[in-house]
């Protein structure tokens, strides 16, 4: 067994390696106001004392809710609230000195999204060069200087954690950004797909004994050497927290060098990416229905909208992947944990006994390949931003693994109903990683924009420009479908830095 | 050739720049064993790494791994299939199959100096029993150039986009969807504007180095793929050990096999001197002169010029 950090969950946050896993998550934004900058600081040092939730008790509650999930049973409803912080590069310089956000390599934390919103393919004004219709983040005054996330099983408890901050905070903030997000019915997002199946495992102990990311694989087994389950890929924690070894991609079982090296200030802190995504689903399905239309036309045979949709996603609406069941959902395979994400695109995964008490996961059938996207095309969305062990321009696996990110994300506004009602409703995206460059910044200017990149097959569907020319292989032949529409657009966003808790606390005193 | 550098870099190239003048000669050993001045390349050949091609200049690819006969032969062994086609990756390879794949095939550099990407998508069309050649005209060309976040100052002093087509032509091959063939494109301020490109910054940084314009260009080959016959058997991976670097984990040499070396335990640190990144000092191969003689240039083997003075080279430090 490989030789693994420990991890310090008294000083991470809980929410950039385990997440909070509530049905609500408040977003709260706040401009410090210059001149209160003292009053401010004995706020934030008396929320972080006292509020802030450390990445140990976010694991013991994860693992509570995980042992709980395999055996059947509903979760429980405790009235626990979890709750994080971050700084933008602007509220990072107000309260620890003019500079002190400069110490980032990352520079794109330092000049904040909106400056950042050409490169990504937002819409920018043609003038100023500034994103256009964003609710947040569209220049450095409509940035917040701290960001919360306040997360709880209910709207109320979300609410009252975010009016008991703003209490304490008094008049020396003024917000500029509030909004509460919320999981909806199957753990899906808006167009009605399950989200956030897939994460990368996180190497590392949180004491002697016990690794945060759990293992299935036994210790026998080869594949435990770099896998935490089938298509869970384990990466060195520094890829996401700073202070800890980090991925080198052509070792990728080895420590890499430690990332942030030895600086305090940015030991066990993370760089969170915060992007609100508009959804705008009835457009998404006509846009469907039309591609299943242009789908029949080309291949002779009859096609859905649900089946256009998961070409382009990857994965039918219950989460089934593409790979494992190209023709139609399968439950035994979205039902089961460990068949949901356990699969490659190149090498099939072999079949394995996996080290779990539950006889239904324990025996792992394998899961086949599908190497030249036959099943799932190279332009689908979930091929495309983690094309997992196929290689690309850059490398191989190890090079994706490098640019895999933690996703914190949570739909926000009311659930679709079928009927266009004009309501704002989308995804508020959360990422943490200790470099934007290579993470979310490198995915959606090199690969989701690309048409050609990671696999030539299409601009992204669901992210990408457009207009945009998608290809597939049906039935041998080659054909190539449109889709001139957009659905999700960026409403908002910025890049902030989630600090250890002890780096905090001494930049505040 | 002499037209199109003209054209391409400077009124300015003469023949000579372009075509070796004389004989490049070597120093060393004849096949019958004996010291002599033996022909590399003979007069009138190009040269590709010409100055117009290289410091004053930029025509065409020079790297070896970039000629089309690296490409037509990269693919050709890649299109073998070998005894790893179809078995899970090696997980002393990072469990990367393309890795695997060329560990086991022996093509291009293990250290990734190819683009693993190639290889691999070859080999998974042949593993389905698909034909792949190379699409005529056969090239590598450039399919792309993404100046989505090129900007320069207006008069008011802000930011704003330079339209692709303001800077940007195409001056050999084409964009034609959906196989653009780019050959040559120049990037420049349009002519008589008052801003240059050194103006411009390009992803919110100055714009200083070709090398941030080339991180946004894309290159492609193409193939036809097609049902047919192929040569059902595998080939047998490659024999020879495959080792990381002790101190540079991410690095591979590759060994043949002596009765002193049979694990990659068994390799030396003077084994490691004779693979890059270097170590120390290694004596590549014995040659004991090299020039281009326009005074006495031999005419062919066997000339009898007099032995060149070695000059002894201390080691670097």
């Amino acid at each position: 067994m490989l030789d693994e950090p420990l991890l310090d969950l008294d000083d991470i946050q809980g929410h950039v390696l385990v997440g909070f896993g509530r049905a609500f998550e408040l977003l709260l934004g706040l401009k410090l106001i210059d001149g209160r900058l003292d009053q401010a600081k004995v706020a934030l040092s008396n929320i972080v004392s006292h509020k802030i939730t450390r990445a140990g008790t976010a694991a013991r509650a994860k693992e509570v809710r995980r042992q709980l999930r395999l055996v059947g049973e509903a979760m429980p409803v405790a009235n626990l609230v979890g709750c994080a912080l971050a700084l933008s590069a602007t509220g990072l310089d107000k309260l620890a000195g003019v500079g002190q956000a400069r110490q980032f390599s990352d520079s794109l934390f330092v000049e904040g999204q909106w400056a950042d919103a050409r490169a990504l393919g937002d819409e920018v004004d043609a003038i100023t060069g500034t994103p256009v219709g964003w609710q947040f983040g569209d220049s450095e005054q409509t940035t917040p200087d701290v960001l919360f996330i306040v997360a709880g099983p209910e709207f109320a408890d979300v609410e009252q954690g975010a009016d008991a901050i703003l209490a304490t905070f008094g008049d020396s903030v003024v917000v500029i950004y509030r909004e509460c997000g919320r999981r909806i019915a199957r753990q899906a997002e808006h167009f009605g797909f399950v989200d956030g199946v897939s994460q990368p495992g996180v190497r590392g102990r949180s004491d002697e004994g016990t690794f945060l990311t759990p293992r299935y694989y036994p210790e026998n087994d080869p594949a435990s050497l770099g896998w935490a389950r089938p298509g869970q890929r384990l990466t060195w924690p520094g890829q996401f927290v700073f202070g800890y070894p980090g991925l080198d991609p052509d070792a990728v079982y080895e420590p890499g060098e430690i990332t942030g090296g030895n600086n305090p200030l940015l030991r066990n802190g993370s760089l969170l990416v915060v992007r609100r995504l508009s959804q705008d689903v009835g457009r998404f399905w006509r846009a469907m229905a039309d591609l299943a239309d242009q789908l029949t036309l080309a291949t002779g045979r009859p096609w859905t909208p649900e089946h256009a949709g998961a070409m382009c996603v990857g994965r039918w609406l219950d989460g089934t992947p593409l790979t494992q069941s190209p023709s139609e959902p399968d439950s035994a395979i979205s039902a089961n944990l460990m068949r949901l994400n356990g699969f490659n695109y190149v090498s099939p995964v072999p079949a394995a006994m996996l080290n779990i008490d539950d006889a239904t996961l324990r025996d792992f059938p394998g899961a086949r390949a599908d190497g030249n996207g036959l099943a799932c095309p190279y332009f689908s969305h979930i091929r495309k931003v983690n094309p997992r062990d196929h290689a690309h321009d850059f490398g191989g696996a190890g090079s994706t693994l490098h640019s895999q990110m933690l996703r914190r994300g949570v739909p926000f506004g009311p659930d679709w109903t079928g009927v266009e009602d004009r309501a704002d409703r989308g995804l508020l995206f959360m990422s943490y990683q200790t470099s934007i460059q290579q993470g979310f910044h490198r995915l959606m200017t090199e690969w989701v924009k690309d048409a050609l990149r990671p696999l030539a097959g299409g601009i992204d569907p669901l992210l990408g420009q457009v207009p945009r020319e998608l290809s597939l292989i049906v039935d041998g032949r080659a054909i190539t479908v449109s889709l001139p529409d957009r659905f999700v657009r960026a409403t908002g966003g910025g890049y902030f830095f989630a600090p250890g808790l002890r780096a905090l606390q001494s930049l505040l005193h | 050739v002499l037209k199109l550098y003209r054209e391409l870099v400077s009124p300015d190239v003469q023949p000579e720049d372009l075509f070796f003048p004389q004989p490049l000669v070597v120093y060393g050993k004849d096949a019958q064993g004996q010291a002599a001045w033996l022909q590399l390349i003979p007069k009138d050949r190009y040269n590709g790494l010409n100055k117009w091609n290289t410091t004053l200049g930029a025509v065409h690819l020079t790297h070896t791994a970039n000629s089309l006969g690296a490409e037509v032969n990269l693919a050709a062994v890649a299109a073998n299939l070998y005894a790893c086609d179809g078995q899970p990756p090696r997980p002393d390879l990072n469990d990367d199959p393309a890795l695997t794949r060329i560990a086991c095939a022996g093509y291009g550099e293990i250290n990734r100096i190819s683009d693993p990407n190639i290889g691999e998508q070859v080999g998974l069309q042949v593993t389905a029993a698909k034909q792949v050649s190379l699409t005529d005209p056969i090239g590598l060309y450039i399919s792309g150039v993404d100046l989505s976040a090129l900007e320069r100052r207006n008069a008011a002093g802000q930011w704003e986009l330079v339209p692709r087509e303001a800077a940007c032509t195409i001056v050999r091959g084409s964009d034609a969807a959906p196989h653009p063939r780019i050959l040559r494109f120049t990037l420049a301020a349009p002519a008589g504007a008052a801003w240059l490109l050194g103006d411009c910054r390009f992803e919110r940084r100055a714009l200083a180095r070709g090398g941030q314009v080339a991180r946004k260009t894309s290159m492609v080959l193409y193939a036809d793929v097609r049902a047919g016959e192929i040569d059902g058997r595998h080939h047998a991976c490659d024999s020879r050990l495959l080792c990381r670097h002790g101190q540079s984990r991410g690095f591979f040499g590759v060994f043949e096999t002596d009765p002193m070396r049979q694990t990659c335990a068994q390799v030396t640190a003077e084994d490691w001197l004779e693979k890059a990144p270097y170590n120390g000092v290694a004596a590549i191969f014995e040659m004991q002169g090299f020039g281009l003689d326009e005074d006495a240039a031999p005419t062919g083997p066997g000339s009898a010029l007099p032995p060149p003075v070695v000059k002894q080279r201390s080691a670097p430090e």
